[in-house]
């Protein structure tokens, strides 16, 4: 019995050695398909005047601004730019941060025990209430919008990676001692591979945090961006115009994070258990 | 006689963990020699492992020494190495990768690491895995992974952490023949930590038996069974019983321990064995 099972194990490793799981990218798409049921049935209702809320414009208007016209404004792709350098800035920034400090709180428990308490604490308060102060510092400029971001994506990155860093086994670093492995490489070649799937999910946290905290940035703070634009043209009443805005966030966001993330996961996933 | 390659004298630790102090080992004194297969074996929660890491050079004891060729051991040497239960390979790294590990923190060149790494890996019969990750091994697999990371470096003791406990028992038994196989073929010396009597038997030449906390060495059991030992032969049963006697007190006192643990835990009396 034991050696059947062995051999199934070896001939099921073989197979998955193989096999690229061109599976998950389909399903990775998936998502469009109720999309396109929301979109209808919304033009179907404006359409048929079963709505409640005045002026709300129709799906096919939006796509048909978005796609014939927005794109084409290069002060509208330089405000999504904007906005997205803002939020990678905050992303990158936090790493910077965060990484280490969540590897000295991971390895050292006393660093632990003083520092994680309080980091909670700071974590746990609602971070738009820091937003005038960083105005007030800073200028309504990106220099606000990205330490904002910055303070935003430090709390998902730490927590997820010091998390990463205390699941280390002990016996890795028992192999990496017995192998008299230098201090830099225990990091390098021990910690950093040892988180990196932490710090995928860390990272895309943050991500899903900041764009919600860069819209709301510009558009309270008047900081120039694409939710500047989306506040600009409510308070013009184009709606259609804004709501274009909102749909160009959604395409950004998906196509990183399908583009980028699901990517990023899968190569994970080869070694990952 | 051949030369002594490891002493291991008057070696005592004790630690607190949790504010409780533990005595794990007290004054253990034995020397290996050069080509010698070593068991220890002892109740559980002894503090075999504990004596294996001090030899590793991974903790430090708190009295005695252990001298390795004559040189005191007071970080891990180059020359020995260790094949650990857990296996601990790195998951991100391939077959290859992993054996190539030792090397690398050594810096030998890519080219000449990857020669070795290769040799060994069909040594211990995982040719054609060698870009497999240890996610898609069996435990037998990644063992064998383990054994011929500790052998790339070319070390002259091999320090087993309960090295066949994790693999399932035929495996496991296949494993221990290869073992011995390889030790047969080179001039190393190893040390096997088990709680498997007859696994120590098949193995090794001389037993330590170590008695419950904190461990002494009670006895040195030399076997004299002509190898490849049989399991079954009235000898190797012979022996088995008179090893199991040795220990037996010893289990019985970890038992009347463990169960004044839990009836002072139970009531929350203060620590009785201090």
């Amino acid at each position: 019995m034991a050696f059947t099972s062995n051999l199934r194990k070896i001939v099921k490793s073989k197979n998955s050695q193989t096999k690229p799981d061109n599976k998950f990218s389909a399903e990775n798409w998936l998502f469009i398909i109720p999309l396109t049921i929301l979109f209808v049935g919304w033009e179907l209702t404006l359409r048929l005047n079963l709505t409640l809320v005045d002026k709300l414009p129709l799906p096919s208007e939006i796509l048909s601004v978005l796609f014939f016209n927005l794109l084409y404004n290069p002060e509208f792709i330089l405000s999504v730019f904007k906005s997205l350098a803002n939020l990678m800035a905050g992303i990158f920034l936090a790493s910077l941060i965060a990484i280490p400090m969540a590897i000295v709180a991971g390895l050292k428990n006393k660093m632990d025990s003083s520092l994680t308490p309080l980091i909670m604490i700071v974590g746990a308060l609602p971070d738009v209430a820091l937003l005038p102060f960083f105005v007030y510092w800073f200028g309504r400029g990106a220099a606000a919008a990205i330490i904002m971001a910055t303070v935003v994506a430090f709390f998902p990155l730490f927590f997820t990676v010091r998390e990463g860093v205390k699941n280390i086994p002990k016996d890795y670093f028992h192999v990496a001692y017995v192998y008299k492995a230098k201090k830099i490489d225990v990091y390098t070649k021990l910690v950093l591979p040892a988180i990196y799937p932490q710090l995928i999910t860390g990272i895309r946290l943050a991500y899903e945090f900041l764009w919600e905290i860069v819209l709301a940035i510009e558009i309270i703070a008047s900081i120039s961006g694409i939710g500047f634009i989306i506040n600009f043209a409510v308070e013009e009443g184009s709606l259609a115009y804004a709501f274009a805005g909102i749909f160009m966030i959604g395409i950004i966001a998906i196509l990183i994070d399908r583009l980028i993330f699901n990517r990023l996961e899968e190569k994970i996933k080869r070694w990952h258990e | 006689m051949r030369s002594k390659c490891l002493e291991v004298e008057k070696v005592a630790k004790h630690y607190s963990r949790d504010g409780t102090f533990i005595h794990a080992l007290e004054e253990v004194t034995f020397h290996a020699h050069q080509k010698e297969f070593i068991c220890i074996v002892g109740p559980s929660g002894c503090g075999k492992s504990t004596l294996l890491k001090i030899i590793a050079g991974l903790d430090k004891p708190t009295k005695g020494e252990v001298r390795f060729q004559g040189e005191p051991i007071c970080e891990p040497h180059p020359k020995i190495s260790m094949i650990f239960q857990s296996f601990a390979l790195f998951p991100w790294r391939t077959v290859l990768q992993n054996v190539e590990f030792g090397l690398e923190m050594r810096g030998v060149p890519k080219t000449e690491r990857r020669k070795i790494a290769e040799e060994l890996i069909e040594l211990v019969g995982l040719k054609g895995y060698e870009n497999a990750y240890p996610k898609d091994l069996s435990g037998g697999m990644k063992q064998r992974v383990g054994i011929a990371r500790a052998l790339a470096v070319d070390p002259e003791i091999v320090l087993m952490d309960e090295a066949f406990s994790a693999i399932d028992e035929f495996t496991a038994q296949v494993l221990r023949s290869e073992v011995l196989e390889l030790w047969e073929e080179t001039e190393k010396t190893f040390i096997l930590v088990t709680h498997n009597l007859t696994e120590a038997l098949e193995m090794a030449d001389r037993i330590l038996v170590l008695s419950a906390r904190p461990a002494k060495l009670k006895h040195i059991y030399n076997v004299n069974l002509k190898r490849p030992r049989n399991r079954s032969e009235p000898k190797f049963l012979k022996c088995q019983k008179e090893l199991f006697n040795l220990l037996k007190s010893e289990l019985e006192h970890t038992i009347v321990r463990h169960k004044l643990k839990a009836i002072h835990e139970h009531y929350k009396i203060e620590d009785m064995e201090a």
